[in-house]
């Protein structure tokens, strides 16, 4: 179609145009005025298209070169590498950049938030068992010297009640009791010290009745006697040795057996 | 090596293409040699003959085509591709240049009417080279870039079609009024009416 217009433009006037051409450039030139300029429109462009541009191609050449090696360079097996840092693009957009300033946050992050918890913990555990270590102790020593105190002062306490209730006893008139039993003991004794004497041949026989007749006494209590009431020789109070006598009141019994 | 070269220069822009995506230099060397006169031509003729502009607008079409070889359509022609790259940064430069126009307008005073001086030194001292590519600057830009393909290029109606995305029937009447209006405006050159 383009040769068949140049071919009708190749025509030296539009009087030699045939009717078919006519209708073929109508849309172009409808009469001889117009295709005249066309005409010589053409015939112009034709001198300028020998008209040739120089491009100043080594500067802009070197500049593609580099930039085209820079954006290559890396390609032989680095494509990530290329990928993660691209030579064209600017520092803050470089994803391999980011990743990194990322990495190194959360790094960071996770540290920080660690070493917080890894230096209080044991610290807070440390001391903790330090403490509960120290109150322990404390505990326990204050538990065995209140237990060492309380033991102290019940079997004082025991002791002293003990005694109280012996001295009571005696007192209040079960030394007649005592008596008998120190008589019965007195009385072993004494058989003993006559079969003794016997068997020596010194035998006193009012001793038995005197000894009699001073235990009645209270004033003077004999010294076997006086060992079982706590009684020492110089009239101390020895409550240790105390053993309370049962006698009738069988009562006393019930504490030393376990019933269930 | 310089049978490496003799390769080259027989392939094709495609295949051309293919290699310089995969990072061969001397595809790049060749696509470079093939196109960068003929882009630089069309630019100087598209953008009123700035020298400086045209080489800039050279040097950022091929960083385009180095750094997004993957853009280019395979089964498409490289020659219609490039072209409609050369042609979408002529549009970015016209609306570049009418936003700066507009703005110079608000700060410049308005020019006064022609006087007859000025109308007489453009008839004479103007040759036909520079009221030609006058009159096509003056032209709508669709209008421009299609008689600049046909004419300047050699492209076929199909191929312009193709590189403007546009179907032939609106290439033929576009291409017929640049070609008339053109023709109007460069009347006083044609030695039949100076006579």
């Amino acid at each position: 179609m383009e040769e068949k217009y140049i071919q009708i433009f190749s025509k030296s006037s539009f009087q030699e145009l045939t009717n078919e051409e006519k209708s073929f450039i109508s849309e172009l030139c409808s009469n001889e005025e117009e295709f005249e300029s066309v005409k010589h429109l053409y015939s112009g462009m034709e001198t300028l298209s020998n008209e040739t541009f120089r491009l100043n191609s080594d500067s802009v050449k070197r500049q593609l070169d580099q930039e085209f090696k820079e954006i290559h360079a890396n390609e032989g097996g680095f494509r990530l590498f290329s990928f993660l840092f691209p030579p064209i693009k600017p520092l803050y957009a470089k994803p391999g950049l980011q990743i990194a300033f990322l990495l190194v946050f959360v790094f960071t992050l996770y540290y920080s938030l660690n070493n917080i918890s890894i230096d209080n913990k044991p610290k807070q555990l440390y001391s903790q068992n330090e403490v509960e270590e120290n109150e322990g102790q404390e505990k326990l020593k204050e538990v065995s010297e209140n237990k060492t105190e309380i033991e102290m002062e019940s079997t004082a306490e025991e002791l002293l009640t003990e005694s109280n209730e012996s001295t009571v006893l005696v007192e209040n008139g079960t030394r007649e009791i005592v008596t008998r039993e120190i008589v019965t003991m007195d009385t072993e004794i004494m058989s003993s010290d006559l079969i003794t004497a016997e068997m020596i041949g010194d035998v006193e026989e009012d001793s038995f009745f005197d000894e009699g007749i001073l235990l009645e006494s209270p004033s003077v209590p004999s010294p076997t006697a006086m060992a079982i009431s706590g009684l020492d020789r110089a009239g101390g109070i020895e409550d240790k040795f105390i053993i309370e006598p049962i006698g009738e009141d069988l009562e006393l019994l019930e504490d030393l057996f376990v019933t269930f | 090596m310089k049978i490496f070269q003799k390769q080259v220069k027989q392939l094709s822009d495609e295949e051309l293409m293919k290699m310089l995506s995969k990072g061969n230099q001397k595809a790049f060397d060749e696509i470079y040699v093939r196109y960068s006169e003929i882009l630089f031509g069309y630019f100087m003729k598209m953008l009123a003959r700035d020298k400086e502009k045209c080489e800039d607008m050279v040097h950022d079409l091929f960083a385009k085509i180095i750094r997004k070889p993957d853009y280019f359509d395979v089964n498409r022609s490289f020659r219609t591709w490039v072209f409609s790259v050369a042609c979408n940064m002529c549009k970015n430069e016209y609306k570049r240049m009418s936003v700066r126009k507009h703005v110079s307008n608000d700060f410049e005073p308005t020019k006064s009417i022609q006087s007859d001086s000025d109308t007489l030194k453009k008839v004479h001292e103007s040759t036909f080279s520079d009221s030609f590519y006058e009159a096509l600057n003056s032209l709508d830009e669709k209008h421009k870039s299609v008689f600049a393909l046909r004419h300047f290029e050699g492209f076929s109606m199909k191929e312009i079609a193709e590189t403007l995305q546009i179907n032939e029937g609106t290439v033929k009447s576009r291409l017929f009024y640049a070609t008339k209006t053109l023709a109007s405006e460069l009347k006083e050159f044609n030695p039949i009416y100076n006579q």
